[in-house]
């Protein structure tokens, strides 16, 4: 073990002599500075802004004057997303989902306004966030910080010179192995500073260390890689080459392989279709604002019969208000039929997408950061869920006070009468009946639970990894001396 | 000629270059596949809107006995169209919105509406052939190319080969030359014969390939510049890696941070918590005040403008359009900073050959920035002509019937230079 941390000294000692390895730390410490600098100011500004707005929309809501309760629910109200604490080390979807919900009656509108609307196109890969330096460039560093460190001795013949002090080939293995994980390691510190922001703004410890555990795992795959990698090749440039090759299949190109895949495979249906059918049903479920629609002869026979009277404008409630209580009831249920199925074919596209993560640790990190950080697509679906939830109960207070607080008469004649129109009118006092709108967001277990099985694809191939790095190592040594 | 010919022939007999041209041929094949299957599935997707917006307005229109329900209840469907060449290069159409469903009220409060793909998926990013093209491409060619020195001088064969050679400053151009060739052949075959079946127009994807060609050969030129100077190949490859992150991350990732510090855009939240205020104000405020304001902009509706009941469709619509043209400033602003965002881009991109690639290649496609608020502009262009159909009859200066509204107009996609095939 002792000899093991000697020759991991020595590696250390042999970087800080080369120029390549200062340019790659300077390198390393830009892109994490910048990466971690800007997102973290860029979600923490949208954070307020947001929740900025979201205060900003409920006190207008509550200020509004004497109204007729139906000009409120098509007044509606507007729902923001903050991002998750998280979301400073890794935004997820953030960017591509919108931020702000329009509420209102008979309809579910979609989120705008995605971060991305308004940023100037760059491509994927040029969007610095925490995240992808430490997914995609930080292994890229490690390989040209550690292609060479097998390779190199063998090429050299050192190895031989190693082996005649009593250091076996695995300890050699090991000792170089350690160096890089060590510069793994000291490169993962600023995430886990980055983590120990979210612990404060909000997340749990348990997740904030998770969260950091993930890539130190992922970051401890890679460095196994690349020293098999290296230990396996005749020569450092081969080595390198193997390596790069690995990094550009398993992080380049087998991710969009994958969405490919589950974008060609899966229907996902458009809103706009969505809509065209959902009118299509709501159409033969009676429509709320016409209360003669023949949909609602039911119920106005048995509201008649209830109250033992001949004519709706005998009834002690608003049939009005009744009906459309009634129609948002029914037609949620068919909008949210169609939501759910939207959600679903997004679920099924991701789960296929998600099917080639055993495939490349690339992958199951990726997985596992954005559901440890809850920004998933299923956080997203969570934030419309939780929205469509404000809005069918928002929009059915409203409905009630319809149906309790005018009178018929009033009602029917409000858009031809001027006085019935002031009558039809309700006190302002009633619109406090917004209380905030905070997203669930699941719990510690919940969300462990999900990441799990990223996590044991990242163990699967780290032990691969070393299991081929160590076999590589004795049969090398056993061919240099046979 | 003959010896790119021979060093072609030389290339295909090493076991990793067959396999890197072999790879990138397969994933070339796989993306504009991919791509064409896209696009078609967004014309069929297209298809379907069309006929069912059609279905639907016969349906609204026959239960309606007025102008004003008939301009409330109907919905419009606004689209744009792929390009044949859009399976090239996705671009815009992955995540910002490409169709609309739209009625007669205020346009300020649907324009935004997002109606895009898979979140996750987005983030992801397409593997279509743009992507191949500027980011993926340069990386095979420095695995192909970062050796070529290295190997000779370790042979021992560099001296004799420069002694020899017709180009004696730079020897192993031809073998570099006919190694990028290949790659540029096992991209720009699957993309020809797809452009071709898909009806791109010849000066268009005769364009693409030239781009693709430029931008490899930068790539050449940068390889063989690092290489020729450079003894050791790991050496040498660290330093193209680090032209490659440089180019294709650092320097785009550095342009974008600059462009959204130095252009302020208005939040859209507020654009759209202010427009609604301003619309649903009109229901508390005095009719008079309201119209006024609609006839400022409308001088001609003035003789019609006076409202007498507490509901009337001309004033509901007048109110509309009042919302919008106070939000107007705000909601130009907000065009007008992404479009700056975009130029500034542009302007970077000189300095970047794989985001010039990208920015050429979904400019062509009709995939990029400019391309999707040129159909934003469509769209209000289109509400505006709803509004202009409508008003003679809200304002009863035509009477409502079957044989006016056949007459509604329904979106054409603004024409382009490029969407032509």
């Amino acid at each position: 073990m002792n000899s093991a941390w000697r020759i991991a000294r020595e590696e250390w000692r042999y970087w800080l002599r080369s120029k390549t390895a200062t340019a790659v730390g300077v390198a390393a410490i830009l892109l994490i500075a910048t990466s971690l600098v800007t997102n973290y100011l860029r979600i923490d500004a949208e954070r307020d802004a947001r929740q900025q707005l979201q205060a900003v929309a409920e006190e207008t809501f509550r200020n509004q004057p004497a109204r007729h309760p139906h000009r409120m629910v098509h007044y509606g109200h507007y729902v923001f997303r903050t991002p998750a604490p998280l979301a400073i080390a890794d935004p997820g979807v953030d960017p591509y989902t919108g931020t702000v919900m329009f509420l209102e009656g008979h309809k579910q509108n979609t989120a705008t306004f995605a971060p991305g609307y308004t940023q100037a196109l760059t491509g994927p890969l040029a969007t610095l966030s925490p995240a992808l330096v430490y997914q995609l460039l930080v292994p890229l560093l490690l390989i040209v910080m550690g292609f060479a460190s097998l390779a190199r001795e063998r090429e050299a013949r050192t190895d031989q010179l190693v082996y005649t002090m009593s250091v076996s080939p695995t300890t050699l293995w090991l000792g170089k192995s350690a160096a890089l994980a060590v510069l793994a390691m000291i490169l993962s510190m600023p995430l886990a500073g980055i983590t120990a922001l979210a612990w404060l703004g909000g997340e749990s410890v348990v997740i904030s260390f998770v969260f950091w555990l993930g890539y130190a795992l992922y970051l401890l795959c890679w460095v196994l890689m690349i020293t098999a990698g290296s230990v396996w090749q005749r020569r450092a440039s081969s080595a390198l080459l193997v390596l790069l090759a690995s990094w550009l299949l398993l992080g380049v190109l087998l991710p969009r392989v994958a969405s490919s895949a589950a974008e060609a495979s899966l229907p996902l249906q458009s809103n706009v279709r969505n809509n065209l059918e959902i009118a299509k049903a709501l159409r033969d479920a009676g429509d709320g604002h016409n209360s003669a629609d023949p949909a609602f002869n039911k119920l106005r026979a048995q509201l008649l019969a209830q109250y033992d009277v001949e004519k709706i404008e005998e009834l002690p409630v608003n049939y009005r208000g009744i009906i459309a209580e009634a129609a948002e009831k029914k037609q949620t249920e068919i909008i949210n039929r169609f939501a759910r199925r939207r959600v679903d074919q997004e679920l099924a596209q991701a789960s296929a997408a998600n099917r080639f993560n055993l495939l490349s640790p690339y992958l199951a990190l990726k997985s596992f950061s954005i559901t440890t950080a809850n920004t998933n697509l299923e956080q997203h679906h969570q934030f419309l869920r939780d929205a469509e939830t404000l809005r069918f109960s928002f929009v059915q207070q409203l409905n009630k006070l319809h149906a309790t607080e005018l009178a018929y008469v009033d009602d029917a004649k409000r858009s031809i009468d001027a006085s019935s129109e002031q009558r039809a009118r309700i006190d302002p006092q009633h619109w406090r009946m917004l209380d905030g709108f905070e997203s669930e967001r699941p719990g510690v277990t919940a969300r462990l639970t999900t990441a799990l099985p990223n996590l044991a694809i990242l163990v699967l191939w780290i032990l691969a990894a070393a299991f081929a790095g160590q076999r590589g190592a004795m049969r090398t040594a056993q061919q240099t001396n046979g | 000629m003959g010896s790119f010919v021979l060093e072609g022939r030389y290339a295909l007999r090493e076991r990793s270059v067959v396999l890197s041209l072999a790879l990138t041929l397969l994933v070339a094949c796989w993306a504009v596949i991919a791509g064409a299957l896209e696009t078609h599935k967004q014309h069929a997707e297209i298809s379907w809107i069309l006929e069912a917006t059609q279905a639907d307005k016969a349906t609204v229109l026959a239960g309606q006995s007025d102008a004003g329900g008939a301009a409330y209840g109907m919905h419009h469907v606004t689209y744009e169209p792929p390009t044949p060449l859009a399976f090239a290069a996705i671009g815009t159409r992955e995540d910002l919105p490409w169709q609309h469903w739209l009625t007669m009220l205020a346009l300020e409060g649907q324009i935004y509406e997002a109606d895009i793909g898979n979140p996750e998926l987005s983030r992801v990013g397409r593997l279509d052939y743009a992507f191949l093209v500027s980011v993926l491409l340069p990386l095979v060619l420095i695995l192909l190319l970062y050796d070529l020195d290295s190997r000779e001088r370790r042979d021992g064969r560099y001296e004799l080969l420069a002694a020899t050679n017709a180009s004696p400053r730079n020897p192993l151009l031809a073998k570099a030359g006919a190694r990028t060739g290949l790659l540029f052949l096992s991209t720009s075959i699957p993309f020809a014969i797809v452009a071709v079946i898909e009806n791109v127009a010849v000066l268009l994807w005769a364009s693409v390939i030239v781009i693709s060609a430029l931008h490899l050969l930068f790539w050449l030129l940068v390889c063989r510049f690092v290489t020729h100077r450079t003894a050791e190949a790991p050496t040498a490859a660290t330093a193209l890696l680090a032209c490659w992150l440089l180019f294709t991350i650092a320097l785009p990732a550095t342009a974008r941070m600059l462009a959204e510090a130095t252009v302020a855009i208005p939040a859209g939240g507020e654009i759209l918590l202010e427009q609604r205020e301003k619309v649903n104000d009109a229901w508390d405020l005095p009719k008079p005040v309201t119209m006024t304001s609609f006839i400022a902009s409308h001088p001609e509706w003035e003789a019609q403008a006076r409202v007498t009941q507490p509901f009337d469709w001309k004033w509901y619509f007048a109110f509309q359009q009042v919302g919008d043209e106070f939000i107007a400033p705000q909601s130009n602003a907000l065009q007008a900073g992404i479009a700056r965002r975009d130029r500034l881009m542009g302007w970077a991109s000189l300095l970047s050959p794989p985001l010039a690639t990208e920015r050429w290649l979904t400019h062509l496609a009709g995939t990029n920035r400019s391309h999707h608020q040129r159909y934003m502009a469509c769209v209000r262009k289109f509400h505006a002509s709803l509004r202009h159909f409508h008003y003679p009859m809200l304002f009863g200066q035509q009477a409502f019937s079957p044989a006016v509204m056949a007459g509604l107009p329904s979106y054409k996609p603004c024409s382009d230079r490029l969407s032509g095939s």
